[in-house]
């Protein structure tokens, strides 16, 4: 009778629970002068924190990532985005949210930087010796950060590195993160990819599948369901749907259009300043399709287009493949498949496996780079980034991955 | 909400132990066959642009209890619903050889566990357990779907005596997919007989 009263309760509950909403934070823009970009680049840095270091840790990374004045934590996923320039006093003001993603909370901020504590020496395009950014949340919060240090510099093997590409790879999961993480955005949507810089990435990973049609859309799971789309009848497998179908009677989430493999790639390249794409390829009859996906693409910028290869199955259609030579690959499990294959440029072992240094060192000795995957526990990045030599990270918490990157 | 739901579910669990005697009676297999429409709220749209939250459509259900003559009975529920069904014009489709004309159905099979508390005429009850979701689309090609979805149904019943051990009365019904948002209230006919008793 327990036990059935527990199975029946378990039930209940599964039956009536309800998915968690994300927090109300908006991003307004205020009426000030943007700043210069010299400007901008003195203001980037590791600032400490005073009053708020419950919310943001002792330590916050300060980074300008095109217009939003954007901050990274390190000791949790919480990041900050913000928009303002010089007001007419000569401060500098800004406004915008803190997110904290594990709690699913969020708070709306606004920013001051007064003329005597840096604004007026980064109007006149010095590095100021106090510059101290006054924090006020929506809750009454007052926080303090003081400029510390310049970011870490983390070109270390540029001659390693994948095209233009200096920095260290961090690399957004499902084109930015999960639904799960409430950000407001769906999971493997053009507004997720259009995001993924601000969460601190600079690529992004995207899965890839293919509708009854044969046509390439964005999208994760094998089945439609209320976790990944809003739309009554689009239910059960997406091999089962053409493409028409598709964007007729379903949106994502948080209401986008789900994207086709090329708006997405489009997107990436035309719209973004992300440099690398993972393609994440789960069924080896695509591989050909999306070849010529790529094919077809004209690039104006040099964004690497990486087709993922989990598995033999994949691998060995990419190799029977005639255009294979058009693409680049990422082979995530076989060490010596990634070294022997001229075309694959990055070896991605899961996390949980761990690196062997030899390995890695056969692997950069051959040119190549290794990522792991995916990786959001904060003791394993750490690991990652300080002791082991890896090139790249993909993570659910890209912001955690800068944030402990670029304070070192 | 939850929390009352929870109290209540313990506080009836807690009545029909309370209730039991010690006294031999006889045990019964019911039958309960019930037909209804169904008034359905949907939390979110059904379709992009879908204006309305509401939607009518239809039910059969069967449902089998083993009531060993004491106030509790547990048992099976199964059937079908037509949760809903739309026609649309797709105003945005770019493949003109499909037209823009678009219609699509969504139905419900519960195959969930019973659990209800009934006298000779009254009888309240809930279901838990999943459903199987169907769905059809035509637009272009025609596309069908299908997914196990966890739903709960609440009922209450008023029964008439037809006969010996026969039924018919009013019975009450309400369907919560809290996955889907959807929320469905069932007035409905139901036919009651004892299909075996030892």
């Amino acid at each position: 009778m327990k036990n059935i009263t527990i199975i029946l309760t378990f039930i209940f509950i599964s039956c009536t629970s309800k998915l968690p909403l994300e927090p109300n934070v908006s991003l307004s823009v205020p009426k000030t002068e943007s700043l210069s970009k010299n400007e901008k680049l003195l203001m980037n840095g590791v600032y400490s924190v005073t009053n708020g270091s419950d919310i943001l840790g002792d330590e916050i990374v300060g980074r300008w990532i095109d217009s939003s004045w954007c901050l990274y934590s390190k000791h949790d996923v919480v990041f900050s985005e913000n928009m303002g320039g010089f007001d007419n006093d000569n401060s500098i003001f800004f406004s915008g949210y803190i997110r904290l993603v594990r709690s699913g909370g969020g708070i709306e901020i606004s920013l001051k930087i007064f003329p005597d504590e840096g604004a007026l020496d980064l109007k006149n395009n010095v590095r100021p010796a106090n510059l101290t950014i006054k924090v006020s949340t929506s809750e009454g919060e007052k926080i303090e950060l003081h400029w510390a240090r310049m970011l870490y510099d983390p070109v270390k093997k540029d001659s390693l590195k994948i095209g233009t590409n200096k920095e260290f790879n961090i690399i957004a999961h499902r084109g930015g993160g999960r639904n799960s993480e409430r950000l407001g955005k769906s999971e493997n949507s053009i507004e997720m990819i259009k995001y993924a810089d601000i969460l601190g990435a600079n690529g992004v990973e995207i899965d890839v599948k293919r509708t009854r049609d044969r046509k390439l859309i964005i999208f994760h799971d094998d089945t439609f369901s209320p976790r990944t789309i809003q739309g009554l009848y689009l239910l059960g497998k997406v091999e089962n749907f053409d493409l028409a179908q598709i964007q007729a009677f379903g949106r994502l989430i948080y209401n986008e259009s789900i994207p086709t493999l090329k708006e997405a790639l489009s997107e990436i390249i035309y719209h973004t300043n992300l440099k690398l794409v993972w393609l994440d390829i789960k069924d080896p009859d695509i591989v050909e399709d999306v070849i010529k996906t790529k094919i077809s693409l004209q690039q104006n910028r040099n964004v690497e287009i990486l087709l993922g290869i989990p598995n033999n199955e994949v691998l060995n259609s990419y190799l029977s493949c005639d255009l294979k030579d058009s693409i680049d690959v990422l082979i995530e499990f076989s060490h010596q498949q990634a070294l022997n294959i001229k075309s694959c440029k990055v070896w991605a072992p899961r996390w949980t496996n761990g690196t062997n240094s030899a390995e890695v060192l056969s692997i950069h000795s051959a040119g190549k780079l290794v990522f792991t995957w995916t990786l959001d526990v904060k003791e394993y990045i750490q690991d990652y980034l300080y002791d082991n030599e890896v090139d790249g990270i993909l993570s659910n918490y890209p912001s955690l991955v800068i944030g402990m990157e670029y304070s070192r | 909400m939850k929390v009352l739901l929870i109290i209540i579910f313990f506080s009836f669990c807690r009545e029909q132990i309370s209730a039991q005697s010690s006294i031999d009676t006889t045990y019964k297999v019911e039958l309960s066959i019930t037909v209804c429409p169904l008034i359905n709220h949907f939390r979110y749209e059904r379709y992009p642009g879908a204006k309305k939250a509401i939607a009518i459509g239809e039910g059969i259900f069967i449902r089998s209890m083993w009531h060993p003559g004491r106030l509790l009975s547990v048992g099976l529920l199964s059937g079908y619903a037509l949760v809903s069904k739309d026609r649309f014009f797709v105003n945005n489709n770019l493949n003109y050889e499909i037209g823009e004309e678009a219609s699509a159905r969504l139905s419900a099979i519960p195959l969930q566990i019973v659990v209800s508390m009934q006298s000779e005429i009254l009888e309240f009850g809930l279901g838990m357990g999943p459903y199987l979701m169907l769905t059809t689309i035509n637009f272009g090609r025609p596309s069908y779907g299908r997914r196990f979805e966890l739903g709960m149904t609440f009922f209450s019943s008023y029964y008439f005596s037809l006969g010996k051990n026969i039924y018919l009365g009013p019975e009450l019904r309400m369907l919560y997919l809290s996955y889907r948002g959807i929320l469905s209230v069932m007035p409905s006919v139901t036919f009651r007989f004892d299909a075996f008793r030892y």
